[in-house]
């Protein structure tokens, strides 16, 4: 036996040791909560969706330093833009660190359009007809009368020769609005409206995502700006950002620190009911290899399957913990109540089959789940399915061959024994009493449950610590004033041709604006048309034979000296450039101010045009109803509708589940009575735990559904055992199965408990849904098999 | 298409007249700033003249204002009001042939009309950002910059029927990009009193302010002097 037991240790030692080398070497963390939230059923809009999600817009951090004055909050922004490029912890993840428009701006700008000023003499091919008019040219002509008049008339005098429409001037004026809209510029720093915050932009080559990239950066971020607000008065400086990573950073840390609140309170409070109930540090040792290796197993398949981990698979895999201690807890209670004369292996045998049965259904529960179409619900089922398996195999194989053979008495287990003996022949002796247990939850789901609701609010499973959102809202206000969820996108397999769509995009926004349906847009448009309309509105230049005549004529009856313009003339001759790309642009000093408005989608390219005070969504969905290659992208609508249809496809899935859990109990008792008694409870017990969510104000969420389905199979578990015991010949056999569901119900229900108060509003929702059916599972299974009382078949 | 060392002898002449426009706006600050040290004596010397213009508190003049350009047959003309604010807040009030603001402050210019307003940061143009300074530095007396930047000619004229003596001084830059796009700018007075600008191009265009009806009573804080911008008024 000794060398079964040194085999079997050995091979558990290995394994562990294996999967833990594998998960330590592969650990990859992610804290994206779109992983749990649904894809919207146009496969492109989603993927559309999670690109721009994952682009350099979400990279962008804004930090505004706020100080009494201008002055101050410019010297701080200028000292703290340096500090952060010292600092190593940001500067290896900065991909650009802007306090300021880039030096030489203008330069590198009028180099780019000087060449090019025809395709920027009008918007569009009958605005530049209208401007090259007889009255077009009138008003051109006056208009640049009245520049020469005023302050940059030695601005205007050098470029009209070339350039009698003011083009180039229209096109940077234009480029100042463009600017931020809330931003001024001070001595070359950014300072917002309030004259006394300056802003910087930094890119951070990691994704925000990136928990463990974005950590050390922002805490680079804190400690740079402490070190510059060292050479100002005390208080008199406050940084404020704003950032995806932030919120992803935040998730992950209220995640990782879940679970270890989770699994350390667990362990602990396993390691101190098996010490009081049972004396033996052997049983506590030996308890650790299920539901090491269930978890480490668990983990390993995640990471094999899906490349990551996210926090919240993790969270749910420490609460794991709880479940794959129950087959422990079985073991041990058999082992140390009926104490059985063959040993542990006889213990193991007698119970071999609850707790096959139990950890068949629970795997076959949560195996529905991989068929959801939500990654991180399949990321769910990898781990139970694998974890459960594995703790099972791991109980049955590896301890029965190092447990003691015979325990020592322990008082405090005798009194349990005794006390629980005596609850349940007390219930027998009730049974009319407590009929209506039962019939109060009945009764009680019957009026509550009608009034459940969905919880189609996207934000509910985004919901943030309240103090970052007011932050972060606070910095966007004073930036800008677009909106972050609603936006539209021209997309097209060449960059061109995303231009060429976001031209008649903003055609068709300016529409809306004069419909009352926008209030403004930021378009990358109005600065950088696509190729065809550049040349196009060129062309009518260039085309228009008469132009040069007409030309001399008005502005000669304007005032203007003779041949003033034949440079102009001249150059309508000239072969046109190459149209001006985007490219071009992001390249040059201005390239921050560009930046935003392009995201890569895979192969393809797309432009956003950000919406300020959108009134009437329909109008402008109408609007570009017929533009090909261009979306009209609201994301909290795509989320909130795809989460409600996915709610019903998860519901599907859990009927099927539970109608799989079914099947199997039917096939494992072969006899209604018994199916029903290990089934009904824990139903009746999701019943419950919805009812209690409703009067909570709670609705239910996929992470809710999630959690009922482990409510069912936890459940089942718990009748499987009370049900298989209560066929035993020996009456010890109901008392064991009944210590060892109600020590299996404080674990898990102590390890979900935990994550009920996490501040991450996905694993609270997890946490209290599972907390509270279990424990109404716990109270209904004996109850149903006092109340049922099927015929007992080790007593026939 | 145009070749390169065309774009950038057009990108060097894009900024320089950036530079002018500026200085048109700013010149008016050191001639007006003389104005308000009115002193019963001529300076004798650049340094002398400056020295009387420290310590301003502020005032309120007319200027009147013609512009001869090459590109239009008749000079161009127009008229308003300046208001100056220590330590360098000015605010140029076109009010003929239309209005027009023109503010500089916070190292910033904000040109407003009825079409909106427009703002240039001085900062992103290090090119321009010494002839905005350098009007700072007559204002304030600093000589030491100016001569770094200009060939500084100060010259007392002959005494004309018994009027005070003029004075001018003539301000040539030394080096470009200023001395590529201005041939000098002239500042022309009596005693201790500006009350003329030249500013001469060196496409020949040319530039002349007249600055009368100064009141150094005025102060700053008259409502409707409120910038439209929002900008704190001078």
């Amino acid at each position: 036996m000794i060398g079964a037991q040194g085999r079997r240790l050995f091979f558990a030692t290995g394994l562990f040791a294996a999967l833990l080398a594998y998960v330590v070497f592969n650990f990859r963390l992610t804290s994206d909560i779109n992983h749990f939230l649904p894809d919207s059923e146009d496969g492109e809009l989603a993927a559309l969706s999670r690109q721009i999600a994952d682009s350099e817009v979400s990279r962008t951090m804004i930090l505004a330093i706020e100080a009494k004055d201008t002055p101050t909050a410019i010297r701080a922004s200028r000292m703290f833009e340096e500090s952060l490029r010292v600092e190593p912890r940001v500067a290896s993840e900065i991909s650009f660190l802007e306090g300021g428009p880039t030096s030489g701006l203008e330069r590198a700008l009028f180099a780019l359009y000087d060449p090019r000023r025809l395709s920027f003499l009008a918007p569009d091919e009958e605005a530049a007809r209208s401007r090259l008019s007889d009255e077009g040219l009138r008003a051109a002509a006056r208009h640049l009368r009245e520049e020469l008049r005023g302050p940059l008339s030695p601005l205007a005098s050098r470029v009209a020769p070339r350039d009698p429409f003011l083009t180039i001037p229209t096109l940077f004026a234009r480029l100042e609005k463009s600017r931020a809209n809330s931003l001024d510029v001070v001595d070359g720093r950014f300072v917002s409206r309030d004259g006394r915050t300056a802003i910087l932009f930094m890119g951070t080559s990691a994704s925000a995502m990136d928990a463990r990239a974005q950590a050390p950066l922002l805490e680079g971020v804190s400690d740079a700006f402490a070190a510059i607000s060292e050479d100002f008065p005390a208080d008199s400086l406050r940084l404020e950002q704003s950032g995806l990573n932030r919120f992803a950073t935040w998730a992950a840390e209220a995640i990782e620190s879940d679970v270890k609140r989770v699994s350390i309170v667990s362990a602990a409070l396993l390691c101190v009911f098996l010490l009081f109930l049972f004396r033996s540090l052997r049983f506590v040792g030996l308890a650790a290899i299920p539901v090491g290796l269930g978890v480490l197993a668990g983990c390993a398949a995640v990471l094999a399957v899906f490349g990551r981990l996210h926090g919240i698979t993790l969270a749910f895999g420490a609460s794991l913990i709880g479940v794959s201690i129950d087959y422990v807890v079985h073991l041990y209670c058999h082992h140390s109540i009926v104490r059985p004369s063959g040993g542990a292996q006889a213990s193991l045998r007698a119970i071999m089959r609850p707790l096959a049965t139990g950890a068949i259904t629970t795997t076959a529960g949560f195996a529905v789940l991989s068929a959801s179409a939500l990654v991180g619900l399949r990321e769910v089922a990898c781990f139970a399915v694998v974890g459960i398996l594995t703790a099972f195999l791991a109980t049955v194989v590896v301890l029965p061959t190092l447990m003691a053979d015979t325990g020592a008495e322990v008082a405090a287990r005798a009194r349990l024994v005794v006390g629980v003996g005596r609850g349940f022949d007390w219930l027998r002796s009730h049974r009319t009493g407590f009929a209506l247990v039962p019939l109060a939850a009945i009764v009680f789901v019957a009026v509550v449950l009608p009034g459940a609701r969905w919880n189609s609010d996207l934000a509910s499973l985004n919901r943030m610590d309240p103090a970052l959102v007011a932050e972060d809202d606070h910095v966007r206000e004073k930036v800008t004033r677009f909106e972050q969820m609603r936006f539209v996108v021209s997309i097209g397999d060449r960059e061109g041709e995303a231009l060429d769509t976001n031209d008649v995009i903003a055609d068709r926004l300016r529409g809306a604006i004069e419909a009352d349906a926008l209030v403004a847009m930021r378009s990358v448009a109005s600065l950088l048309p696509g190729p065809r309309r550049q040349l196009e509105v060129a062309m009518v230049a260039k085309n228009d034979q008469s132009l040069p005549e007409r030309l001399r004529r008005i502005f000669s009856e304007e005032g203007f000296s003779e041949g003033a313009f034949d440079p102009f003339l001249a150059s309508l001759s000239e072969a046109p450039p190459e149209p001006l790309a985007f490219d071009a642009l992001l390249r040059s000093p201005a390239g921050s101010l560009f930046r935003s408005f392009r995201v890569r989608l895979g192969e393809r390219v797309g432009f956003i045009t950000f919406l300020d005070g959108v009134s009437d969504a329909e109008d402008i969905e109408t609007r570009l109803a017929d533009v090909p290659g261009a979306i009209f992208l609201r994301q909290s609508d795509l989320f909130n509708a795809a989460q409600l249809e996915y709610q019903e496809s998860t519901t599907e899935l859990l009927v099927w589940g539970l109608l799989g859990v079914l099947g199997l109990l039917g096939l494992r008792y072969r006899e209604w009575r018994r199916t029903l008694v290990t089934f009904v409870p824990s139903v009746l017990a999701a019943g419950v735990t919805v009812s209690v969510l409703t009067l909570a104000g709670r609705g239910l969420d996929l992470i809710s559904l999630t959690a009922l389905l482990f409510v069912v199979s936890m459940g089942v578990d718990y009748s499987v055992f009370m049900v298989d015991a209560y066929d035993e010949a020996d009456p010890k056999c109901v008392v064991a199965a009944l210590c060892g569901a109600l020590l299996a119900c404080l674990s898990t229900v102590v390890a979900f408990g935990l994550l009920a108060v996490s501040a991450h509003p996905v694993l609270s929702n997890l946490g209290l849904t599972a907390a509270v059916g279990i424990a109404t599972s716990l109270l209904l299974a004996p109850t149903a098999l006092v109340l049922v009382q099927p015929k007992q078949r080790g007593r026939e | 298409m145009q070749s390169w060392n065309g774009s950038s002898s057009s990108v060097r002449r894009w900024l320089g007249l950036t530079a002018i426009a500026v200085i048109a706006v700013t010149g008016s600050v050191g001639d007006v700033g003389a104005e308000t040290m009115e002193a019963p004596s001529t300076p004798t010397s650049f340094a002398e003249l400056l020295a009387g213009f420290v310590g301003t508190n502020g005032f309120e003049a007319r200027f009147e204002e013609e512009k001869y350009l090459a590109l239009v047959a008749a000079p161009l003309r127009s008229s308003g009001r300046l208001y100056f604010t220590p330590p360098s807040t000015m605010l140029r009030r076109v009010e003929k042939p239309r209005r027009k603001d023109i503010l500089v402050a916070r190292d910033q210019v904000r040109i407003s009309d009825d079409a909106g307003t427009q703002t240039i940061d001085l900062a992103g143009r290090a090119e321009v950002r010494p002839l905005v300074e350098s009007m700072i530095w007559i204002f304030t007396g600093d000589l030491e910059s100016l001569e770094a930047t200009y060939r500084v000619d100060y010259q007392v004229l002959e005494r004309v029927d018994g009027e005070q003596r003029r004075w001018v001084v003539r301000l040539i830059p030394l080096r470009p990009p200023l001395s590529q796009l201005v041939r000098e700018l002239r500042v022309h007075g009596s005693g201790r009193t500006a009350d003329l600008l030249e500013l001469e191009e060196t496409s020949g265009d040319r530039t002349v302010t007249r600055i009368v009806d100064v009141d150094r009573q005025r102060r700053s804080d008259s409502e409707d002097r409120r910038d439209p911008s929002g900008v704190p008024s001078p």
